[in-house]
């Protein structure tokens, strides 16, 4: 073939570059990423026995945990939070079902939302939904790809309170009528008026605006108060779940998680919440390597090594420096 | 020995200010990568009736998705000939940096072969963009050391905040590491603000008015109605969470407008790549492509370095 007078001379230059074209679209076309994640990961390893929904399990002393840290949320109005600064997360599978626990420091147990100004402590995973070819956007995901959120309120785990514990000094008579008409949330059947439902929700969205219940609630969640002052909560659900659409795991696959918390006693609620970035969730064929407290050896030989590697690092600035013809 | 496709013409006396056709090309791509597929494709859900648009989005998620796989690409080419330049300057640093970049593309290629752990590709990461840094600062004039090492400080505080949870979850013990990411959130913005030092000569009034704009712009993108959008985009994709008074990031828009500009005006294009790929690369762990990125910025600027070097060593 007769190149364009313009190319001549230029021929192994653009066949390099339609080479360049060509793999690229190869790569695309078979959705082969060479890239690989870096960012922080947590291994859901294989538990011996089942952790069940008990934060306090024995089972998740074996599990290591990642710290996440968390931001003000400021993705969309109302924007806020932040008082949250850092979540730990574990994750184990059994049986084909995948564990999260998650603890943090919250010293108010924000439990009741029955004043207008009193809102519930609350956590949240999400994950890209099964749907979602790449990694979708953080905020509730985008229109070419889905997430999958699940989350644990604190007021839906404890119940109603009886109004007039919180209104100590309210006189009630009666109410004329106990029928589920009469409480119209209920009725239209409001996860947060229907406790009996669970404390946790498995919603689903694809841009601001869209969150909504998934058709299937199939996640389980459980949440208690632990040492001073910090709040434990454990998820579950089986790894393919019910409902194809949503989230799905495997022994071997990685996938994204984010966490955001909600801190009640600051005014937390929708949108103004401490949030994490993605970490890549990744699940383990083995078990656990065992945790234990901060261990001295290995952070002291990793500052070591991160002091070491600086040391040369300024070493070869200086014996550059020295080279002949500084400019 | 350059190859023939990546040869530049009219090698002279500033042939190190001109980047090779690759290296021009990935930062190119990447810029476009970088607008399209992680800022476009993920801040067009704020477009009213999105759904009457479906169909412009998906080809422009698809352009954003084709240009990551296209710098990826070029970006293993450009790394194997920046090493290649690297060691043919025949210095013992510029070889450092060599022996360094291709560490990084071997621990890389095993990551992605499934050969090497996360722990290793992010601390082997970390140790070659300090190494890589150091090496740079060898070989540049003060102002671009000031800013490579400043470069170097950001993302080996964030990355050690990777690396320590990753020694967590390999049964290192739990430790909180999340300060690092304050260090490496101030570090960052010292590089952009101190950028402009990477600039030989004077930086014409015209590049500082078109730099004060830019910083303008983007302190009123943090501090206006879609101040919020601003941050998480900030975090998305450089990195660094915010958390910063507004100023700061207009300050240091400024001063990145006012390097890449003034570098390419005053004809130091190689270092106007570099600064571009070290931005589209970003601050601390993403993934491997981002971090090929850094690492193809920074031994862009070796290259310069060592071949400013040996200008001014022939000219005695």
């Amino acid at each position: 073939m007769k190149l364009p007078s313009w190319l001549n001379g230029r021929r192994r230059t653009v066949v390099f570059a339609v080479a360049l074209l060509a793999v690229a679209g190869g790569l695309q076309f078979a959705n082969v990423n060479p890239a690989v994640s870096q960012s922080v990961f947590l291994t859901a390893y294989q538990a011996d026995s089942d952790p069940g929904l008990n934060p306090a399990s024995d089972v998740w002393n074996s599990a290591p945990p990642v710290q996440a840290p968390l931001t003000a949320q400021a993705g969309v109005y109302a924007a806020g939070g932040g008082s949250i600064p850092t979540v730990s997360a574990k994750a184990l599978h059994y049986k084909n079902n995948l564990y999260v626990r998650l603890e943090w420091d919250d010293s108010t147990a924000d439990e009741s939302t029955t004043r207008v100004q009193d809102f519930s402590d609350a956590i949240a995973l999400e994950f890209p939904a099964q749907t979602a070819s790449t990694v979708p956007s953080i905020c509730m995901g985008q229109a070419d790809g889905g997430v999958n959120i699940w989350q644990w309120r604190a007021d839906s785990q404890k119940g109603f309170k009886d109004p007039t514990e919180v209104y100590t000094g309210a006189l009630v008579d009666m109410y004329p009528s106990k029928e589920a008409l009469f409480y119209t949330a209920r009725a239209a059947g409001n996860p947060y008026a229907n406790h009996e439902l669970g404390p946790t929700q498995t919603l689903v969205a694809t841009t601001f605006g869209s969150l909504s219940p998934a058709a299937v609630q199939d996640v389980k969640g459980k949440g208690v108060r632990v040492g001073t002052g910090k709040w434990a909560v454990v998820f579950s659900r089986p790894f393919d779940g019910s409902d194809g659409s949503q989230a799905r795991f495997a022994v071997g696959a990685k996938t994204d998680m984010a966490i955001a918390v909600w801190n009640g006693s600051e005014g937390d609620r929708n949108g103004r919440k401490s949030v994490s970035q993605f970490v890549t969730l990744n699940v383990a064929g083995m078990s656990a390597p065992g945790s234990k407290g901060i261990n001295s050896l290995v952070v002291v030989l990793a500052v070591i090594l991160f002091v070491g590697i600086a040391g040369i690092g300024v070493g070869i600035a200086v014996y550059g420096a020295h080279e002949e013809g500084r400019p | 020995m350059l190859p023939s496709w990546a040869a530049r013409p009219g090698v002279g006396p500033r042939a190190a200010s001109h980047p090779s056709l690759v290296v021009g090309a990935l930062a190119a791509v990447a810029v476009f990568e970088l607008a399209v597929l992680r800022t476009f494709s993920r801040t067009a859900i704020h477009i009213p009736a999105l759904h009457q648009m479906a169909k412009p989005y998906e080809y422009i998620s698809f352009a954003g998705r084709f240009a990551y796989f296209l710098a990826v690409v070029l970006l293993i080419v450009a790394l194997q000939w920046l090493i290649r330049t690297c060691w043919g300057a025949k210095t013992p640093t510029a070889r450092a940096g060599a022996v360094v970049a291709g560490g990084f593309a071997a621990v890389a290629g095993a990551g992605a072969l499934g050969v090497a752990g996360n722990l290793a590709v992010d601390a082997a990461t970390v140790a070659a963009v300090v190494l890589l840094a150091g090496a740079v600062g060898g070989l540049s004039h003060r102002g671009a050391a000031l800013v490579a090492g400043l470069f170097a400080c950001a993302f080996a505080f964030d990355g050690a905040h990777t690396v320590f949870q990753a020694l967590a979850q390999e049964g290192g013990g739990s430790i909180r590491s999340s300060w690092l990411l304050t260090a490496g959130e101030v570090s960052g913005v010292g590089f952009a603000v101190a950028s402009p030092l990477m600039v030989e000569g004077r930086i014409g009034r015209r590049t500082w008015v078109l730099a004060a704009g830019v910083g303008i712009i983007t302190f009123a993108a943090f501090v206006g109605a879609g101040g919020s959008t601003s941050r998480i985009l900030l975090l998305w994709n450089e990195g660094l969470s915010g958390t910063m008074p507004s100023l700061a990031y207009g300050v240091a828009a400024a001063g990145l407008t006012a390097s890449v500009v003034g570098l390419w005006r005053s004809g130091q294009t190689a270092a106007a790549a570099a600064l571009v790929l070290l931005v589209a690369g970003g601050i601390g762990l993403h993934n491997t492509y981002q971090s090929g990125l850094v690492i193809a910025g920074l031994a862009t600027l070796l290259v310069a370095g060592a071949e400013d070097r040996r200008r001014v060593a022939a000219s005695y």
